[in-house]
């Protein structure tokens, strides 16, 4: 009788270790953060670096008087609003005609087990009527999901995770999260969270809370627009390790998990970031 | 002069013997490495240090520089198998750093 009481308990300590419950993971995920910098305001994490470097934000001010992302907003609502020729348009795929629905992705479709994100759905809704596919990184897609965002600024990310299934991917995609990789051995978390405000190189490294919200962005290095996954890209290649492909499962699930840790905060893209 | 020839002969015989010994060694270090990278890319680990070395390495063999071209292949190998022990160690231990 004892035996079996211990094997249970055992069993429900295993089970409590290792189920993941994304709610009080994301409480602990703000907490940390507003325990770290006990003068930065939650809302404010939407500002990414900025958020926790004084100096620059003051600068960052001075270029949203003038954004460099306002050109990609004009062109992304230019394409929004091109019919395809089938005259169809984007509107016809997206809830509430594709305006202010960016707080909602990525969602999980639990009929095609996938996590579906705002770019994916964008080039799923040209492939059903017949136009290609856009390429996933940078250019027109960034300028319609830039439009995108902008009619949702403002509005609360509520990302949800309706089944087991959407659970698995949300646990997928903070697994890769929280993994070290590369030859320099870092995992996500290793720069924006433990060494979030820290400097690397010449530059300081942002909180992963807020991350997504922001997305996509005009980037002075980049010198134009690119979606976040492109800055996956980019931090996966830092670290020299070989990225995977934007829009990958892998991607898709990384950005599921770092959304819903954003839950509860606004819709402020497009950005500018350095 | 039959002599001088039968030299000639026999050091061309012994320069293309080597040679080919040399490329038997390079193929085998270089098959070696690039199961290694695609062991760790199979469970998308591979750094992105890997295949420019292997790059180099067959650079290398095809100008004849058979050590470097060894070396390469080696150094590229052990990178295959560090990312794939990277890979095991960190599905064990990722939650080590999660904020809980």
């Amino acid at each position: 009788m004892v035996r079996i009481l211990i094997t249970a308990m055992s069993v429900l300590l295993f089970a409590s270790s290792t189920v993941a419950d994304p709610e009080s993971d994301r409480k602990a995920f703000v907490n940390y953060f507003n325990k770290r910098f006990p003068n930065v305001a939650t809302e404010s994490y939407v500002n990414g670096i900025y958020a926790l470097d004084k100096d620059a934000y003051e600068q960052w001010l001075d270029i949203e008087e003038f954004p460099p992302y306002e050109i990609a907003i004009e062109e992304g609502e230019q394409l929004f609003n091109t019919r395809f020729a089938n005259g169809k348009g984007y509107a016809d795929c997206f809830d509430k005609g594709g305006l202010g629905i960016r707080q909602n992705y990525p969602y999980f479709d639990s009929a095609r087990k996938q996590v579906v994100t705002l770019e994916l759905a964008i080039n799923e809704c040209r492939e059903k009527h017949g136009e290609k596919p856009l390429g996933y990184k940078k250019g027109a897609i960034a300028s319609l999901s830039a439009y995108m965002a902008s009619t949702s600024r403002g509005n609360i990310f509520n990302i949800t995770i309706p089944d087991k299934p959407a659970l698995a991917a949300y646990e997928e995609g903070k697994q890769y999260f929280y993994s070290k990789r590369g030859q320099l051995n870092f995992s996500c978390a290793d720069c924006h969270v433990s060494n979030a405000s820290m400097q690397i190189r010449a530059d300081k490294l942002s909180a992963a809370l807020g991350h997504p919200t922001h997305f996509p962005v005009y980037r002075s290095k980049w010198g134009e627009m690119g979606t976040l996954h492109r800055r996956f890209d980019g931090c996966n290649k830092q670290v020299r390790a070989n990225p995977q492909p934007a829009q990958g499962e892998a991607y898709r699930n990384l950005e599921y998990f770092l959304t819903y840790m954003s839950n509860g905060l606004e819709v402020n893209g497009p950005g500018a970031r350095k | 002069m039959l002599n001088r020839s039968i030299c000639t002969a026999v050091l061309l015989v012994l320069s293309a013997v080597a040679t080919a010994g040399d490329n038997a060694g390079f193929e085998a270090a270089y098959n070696a490495a690039e199961a290694a990278r695609k062991k760790a890319a199979d469970v998308e680990y591979e750094w992105n240090t890997t295949a420019p070395l292997l790059q180099k390495a067959q650079d290398a063999a095809a100008a004849g520089d058979y050590d470097k071209a060894i070396t390469l292949a080696g150094e590229a190998k052990k990178q295959g198998e560090l990312a794939y022990a990277q890979s095991r160690y960190e599905a064990k231990h990722w939650r080590d750093s999660e904020i809980r």
